[in-house]
């Protein structure tokens, strides 16, 4: 009966209910969906990284990644692949040849970072492949052949079949220069990457390198990649002297980024609630002051006061959360929709590209935030009921019905 | 049987710039089944004493007794609860909840003694049909006439069979034929169920139904007069 008479009387003044019910769904729909953007900006770069650059866990020598020396290759590594081969949560792998260089053609030459792939295993761990807008990934079986991006190639001044000098240094520490005839040209959405990064077949480099099967990097798609900490325990455990690391030691601003989401969203959301709470307690505190006579009379007939402070929590807890299932209703309608059909921001797509971020964001909120935010609205209600309930129980039942 | 018993009851407000003295000194003994108006003028104290009966106020001096308990000597929450199990208030305006239909109004304070449904549905009806609301029983208190909403406020007072009715000014905002009705009704419920009537009233229609007629007139009584036996 309690909860009867506390439902209905949040529909006694439906105007004044109304207001801060569309108050409190509006300001959740918004921070919700402004919250849904930002998950699914950093998933969609968490996914671009992975998927284009880093994979989700890389080996190198211990030192490998402060130097790039090209004597830091990993030795044994046909062990290491067979390693890599059996472990279960391994989807696919592969080797790379990594060695720092001068990319140079008839007008310029700039520092780059030269990536010896294998064409056959390079397209089972990243999706570069797919960025190529020009030309092909290694398609054809010839020689020399390199693969840049957009950006290098508008620096260099390069078209598809130009060639460039690659200049770098071998395993005995002599500087060696090779021509490569430009076969593909690569776009990502990050320009500082394209600039940067250039593909070879592994075995041209190694030809520059002296070293044949010459190996620096193994990078890896797991199954799973909520078991990305327990893969890599067992690579260590497996590979002592290597250093394993996962997406998530290998860019750390990336980790952050995924990490900060929570924190985000309590702030976000909290203030956003925070500043709800003040128009709910207003509102309460006007329904528990209008009807004073009616407090009251229950008083009188024998309502105690435990039930009283009840009635009032329970009904600011129904206003907050009707808004809140219609607010959070709504966001979870509009983060479906625009998941499946994106929000497209091409107007923004050169400052976008900077970020490495795509011209079409799709939001996503993971299921657990719908809970964190049910939990947050029920704290904030029960708070917000707080000062109109404890104002409503210093009333005196004689006092109160005398009251016109 | 004397079941109240009120000794030199004195209240006086103090929350006023002057203090107020509404009751000074009063004597008043009731047995059970009785019928008893209260009457005087306006800030004679009848409202006041009917609180203090009813377990709505503390005296400022003397003591009250209602069925062999001192209630003057009650914290908030004893009182509460000995209202809710002894006493059926009937006020003169807002009676009602207004967001409850008729039913469920006299329903509530079953509610609050934690009756089962069955119980407290058939009590309803059967009260809702003795205050000849049995029609009424779907409609919320604005859909009611003042003289039925009357009606159902003296419904949810018997409806967990209190010892004791009080009464403050009940017919105050009634028309006479709805006022007669509703005396009719009180009248015929105290004979049958031998409960205890105490009204506080200016009206002369329910004065000259009562049995007792007790007159207070600066917070004294002035006179106590049996009236008629029935």
């Amino acid at each position: 009966m309690l909860n009867k008479i506390a439902w209905r009387n949040v529909w006694r003044n439906k105007t004044r209910s109304l207001v801060i019910v569309s108050a409190i769904a509006l300001g959740l729909w918004g921070s919700v969906f402004m919250i849904s953007i930002s998950t699914g900006v950093s998933v969609a770069r968490k996914q671009e990284v992975i998927h284009s650059q880093l994979s989700h866990i890389q080996i190198h020598t211990p030192n490998f990644r402060s130097n790039y020396e090209v004597s830091e290759y990993i030795p044994d590594a046909q062990k290491i692949a067979a390693v890599l081969a059996k472990d279960p949560n391994i989807q696919s792998f592969t080797a790379r040849t990594i060695v720092t260089g001068m990319a140079s053609s008839p007008i310029t030459g700039t520092g780059v970072m030269i990536h010896g792939i294998d064409p056959v295993t390079e397209p089972q761990v990243t999706d570069v492949y797919k960025d190529v807008v020009e030309g092909g990934f290694f398609a054809e079986d010839k020689k020399n052949r390199a693969v840049v991006g957009r950006a290098l190639a508008k620096k260099l001044n390069l078209k598809l079949n130009s060639k460039m000098v690659l200049t770098l240094q071998d395993t005995a520490g002599n500087l060696v220069s090779g021509a490569f005839r430009i076969s593909g040209i690569y776009e990502t959405v990050s320009t500082k990457y394209d600039e940067a990064n250039i593909y070879l077949r592994s075995t041209d480099i190694n030809i520059l390198t002296g070293t044949d099967g010459l190996v620096h990097e193994f990078a890896m798609l797991l199954k799973d990649d909520e078991q990305l900490e327990l893969t890599k325990a067992r690579l260590v455990a497996a590979m002592p002297a290597l250093k394993v690391e996962t997406w998530k030691d290998l860019s750390p601003e990336l980790r952050y980024m995924d990490e900060m989401m929570d924190y985000f969203l309590y702030i976000f959301v909290g203030v956003v609630l925070l500043a709800l709470a003040f128009g709910l307690v207003n509102t309460m505190l006007m329904a528990v002051l209008e009807r004073v006579r009616e407090l009251g009379m229950l008083m009188a007939i024998g309502m105690t006061k435990v039930r009283l402070f009840f009635m009032i929590v329970l009904e600011t807890m129904f206003m907050a959360i009707t808004g809140a299932v219609a607010g959070i209703g709504f966001a979870h309608f509009s983060i479906v929709y625009f998941s499946r059909h994106g929000i497209d921001l091409s107007f923004l797509q050169k400052g976008l590209a900077e970020f490495g971020i795509g011209t079409v964001l799709y939001p996503a909120l993971e299921p657990r935030y719908y809970f964190i935010l049910a939990v947050m609205v029920f704290v904030f209600s029960v708070l917000s009921a707080l000062y109109p309930a404890l104002k409503a129980l210093e009333l005196n039942p004689v006092q109160a019905i005398r009251k016109i | 049987m004397e079941v109240i018993k009120a000794t030199n009851l004195i209240k006086t407000y103090t929350e006023t710039k002057v203090p107020v003295r509404a009751l000074r000194g009063v004597d008043l003994s009731v047995s059970q089944g009785e019928f008893v108006a209260i009457k005087g003028p306006s800030g004679s104290g009848k409202t006041t004493l009917l609180n203090i009966i009813g377990g709505l106020d503390h005296p400022t001096e003397g003591t009250i007794t209602v069925g062999g308990q001192d209630i003057s000597k009650l914290r908030d929450n004893q009182l509460i609860d000995f209202r809710l199990h002894n006493i059926g208030f009937v006020f003169q305006s807002f009676n009602l909840i207004p967001v409850l239909t008729a039913k469920e109004n006299v329903e509530f304070i079953m509610l609050l003694q934690n009756w089962d449904e069955k119980t407290r549905t058939q009590r309803t009806l059967q009260l809702l049909h003795e205050v000849g609301l049995e029609d009424k029983i779907d409609q919320r208190p604005s859909e009611l006439s003042g003289g039925q909403q009357q009606r159902v406020a003296i419904a949810r007072a018997l409806a967990t069979k209190p010892k004791y009715i009080l009464a403050d000014e009940p017919t105050a905002n009634l028309d006479s034929v709805s006022a007669g009705k509703l005396l009719d009704l009180m009248a015929a419920l105290n004979k049958h169920e031998q409960m205890t009537f105490i009204f506080s009233t200016h009206d002369q229609r329910v004065i000259d139904r009562a049995r007792r007629v007790i007159t207070l007139e600066d917070g004294k009584i002035v006179s106590d007069v049996l009236q008629h036996q029935d």
